[in-house]
């Protein structure tokens, strides 16, 4: 692997009695690098620790080359950051072009000309110009999303940490949003967490799965599809070795487990290796 | 009750968003600063303060339907000047609660400029906003009012001054606040602990020279105001002893010098 922009040795959280990460350890390179796993896993906690807003209690965290622990390392991470939160706040009464400018002033763009050529740059690149004087509150939610998504762009940060941002996007904006991210250059570095798999396979050259605050898998999009090789195949009724099972469209059941001999098998896509590999993970601790 | 409220401060702890240590630049402030005080003097509550003021103002000096134009001037001036005072408290208050209550201290937490560069903004939008509005309110009612016979005793120079500096006393006070009371009912609040208590009567904002109150001290307590609720909310940005320092001498100097304004014998 190149050189890692973001590296994490043994990272652990915890909010009170809750283990929120529990070691978790991964390097991610210049490229695109998808973050996947069930509600609760810990995958906010983690992007919020390379967004520089939460402190691990445990472990080693370096993001561009700088350790965010040392307050003039965390000022130049945050001048080369890009951040989209999960839920991500916005000022009501603002228009979007007043509350995207207000970011890139706490952003330090302090030329008032050069901010605002900026500012009407990223919101045209989310395909907001036409609404960029309406106010906010008067957006629909996809369109806030944008929003969300436009000021993260200001200034082609170095890193972007983007978590779920695909989110209430119509399929339109999601491939807009796909366009986005993948012209960035080779030597930038964006952290994307989703529930969407056909994103990540679309995008990212790694991929990182997290369940229960501890790293399940990293390795490429093709080595998390590898993962339901042989797994995956069609019945027409749902098969007792399966783990998962449904019917699909045209009548047939999908069926992921252990597939019985002679069975009909399909090519299994990143979702079917995913599914498989958290539903292993549930099945070995239900087991247990 | 004590080990909820320990695991409440403990997950406040953890959740912390890490400050970067820096001051923010006087460009960055600058560029808020018009932001903010763009955004005050089209505030519905700054526009609703204005119209009490006059309401209240008409009634108080009762010219209603007056043919003399002074007596309307006087009006006009009296209430948008209390409409102005009023608005600094409040829209200074909604201004600096504005990213809490909208969910973004993560989102700003995650940007460079640290949090004092939003508390500066607020300040700096007062300052330019309302302070200058209020310079040109009383500099023309000091200009047209001066030659009023009935008035012209009691508005000078000091009451100018003096009535800029509530502003932005009043304006600090919602800064202050705003930070540290997490509720819009926090700033009116304040004023209306400060009315009832009798404060307002011991030790008042704006009085004429003709009170015998002593000029110099005067000031010096309503710059003293200033300073104290600034570092006030600087202090809540980050918590540093100088800080503290600082709102501890402020503080201590307001109470010494509105205890040396009263003239002797009280007003």
């Amino acid at each position: 692997m190149s050189t890692p922009m973001i590296e994490i040795g043994a990272v652990s959280k915890r909010f009170g009695r809750t283990t929120a990460l529990h070691g978790v350890t991964f390097d991610a390179a210049a490229g695109i690098t998808g973050l996947l796993g069930p509600n609760g896993a810990g995958k906010t906690t983690l992007l919020r620790m390379m967004a520089t807003v939460l402190a691990p209690d445990d472990g080693r965290l370096r993001l561009l080359g700088w350790d965010p622990g040392v307050a003039d390392e965390r000022l130049a991470i945050r001048r080369r950051l890009g951040y989209m939160p999960q839920e991500p706040g916005f000022h009501r009464a603002f228009t979007a072009f007043e509350f995207v400018d207000y970011i890139a002033i706490l952003k330090e763009m302090t030329d008032r000309r050069a901010r605002h050529d900026e500012v009407r740059r990223v919101l045209s690149l989310v395909g907001l110009e036409g609404v960029s004087e309406k106010k906010i509150k008067a957006l629909s939610g996809g369109m806030r999303r944008r929003v969300a998504l436009a000021q993260s762009l200001l200034g082609d940060p170095d890193l972007l940490v983007l978590d779920e941002p695909t989110a209430g996007l119509d399929p339109e904006q999601r491939l807009r949003f796909r366009e986005i991210v993948s012209e960035r250059t080779s030597d930038q570095t964006v952290m994307l967490s989703t529930h969407q798999t056909e994103d990540v396979a679309a995008l990212c050259q790694r991929v990182i799965v997290i369940l229960d605050g501890q790293e399940l898998f990293e390795g490429t999009p093709r080595e998390l599809t590898d993962v339901a090789e042989g797994r995956v195949w069609l019945a027409g009724e749902r098969a007792a070795a399966a783990r998962l099972s449904w019917r699909t469209a045209d009548g047939a059941h999908r069926n992921i487990g252990d597939a019985p001999s002679g069975a009909d098998l399909v090519t299994p896509t990143l979702e079917d290796g995913y599914l498989l590999l958290v539903g292993d993970r549930a099945f070995a601790e239900e087991a247990a | 009750m004590a080990a909820s409220l320990r695991t409440a401060i403990d997950d406040a702890r953890a959740s912390a968003v890490p400050s970067v240590g820096t001051r923010p630049t006087v460009g960055v402030v600058f560029a808020l600063g018009r932001i903010e005080a763009r955004r005050m003097l089209r505030h519905p509550a700054f526009l609703l303060s204005i119209a009490f003021g006059l309401l209240l103002f008409r009634g108080a000096i009762g010219v209603g339907g007056s043919s003399r134009i002074e007596l309307n001037v006087a009006w006009l001036a009296g209430g948008v000047s209390i409409g102005i005072l009023i608005g600094a408290l409040l829209t200074t208050n909604v201004a600096t609660m504005r990213p809490r209550r909208d969910h973004l201290s993560e989102l700003y937490g995650s940007l460079p400029a640290p949090a004092e560069a939003r508390t500066a903004g607020v300040l700096a939008g007062l300052l330019l906003g309302l302070g200058g509005l209020a310079i040109i309110v009383a500099g023309a009612s000091w200009l047209v009012l001066g030659g009023v016979d009935e008035i012209a005793d009691h508005v000078d120079l000091f009451l100018v001054s003096q009535y800029v500096l509530s502003v932005l006393a009043l304006g600090s006070v919602g800064v202050a606040v705003g930070r540290w009371i997490p509720s819009v009912l926090g700033g009116p609040l304040v004023v209306i602990a400060y009315v009832f208590s009798g404060l307002i009567w011991i030790v008042p904002w704006i009085a004429p020279t003709s009170t015998g109150i002593d000029v110099d001290w005067h000031l010096t307590y309503l710059v003293a105001v200033i300073a104290g609720c600034a570092a006030l909310a600087f202090a809540r940005d980050r918590r540093t002893p100088v800080r503290f320092l600082v709102v501890a001498a402020a503080l201590g100097l307001a109470v010494l010098a509105g205890v040396q304004q009263t003239p002797p014998g009280g007003y």
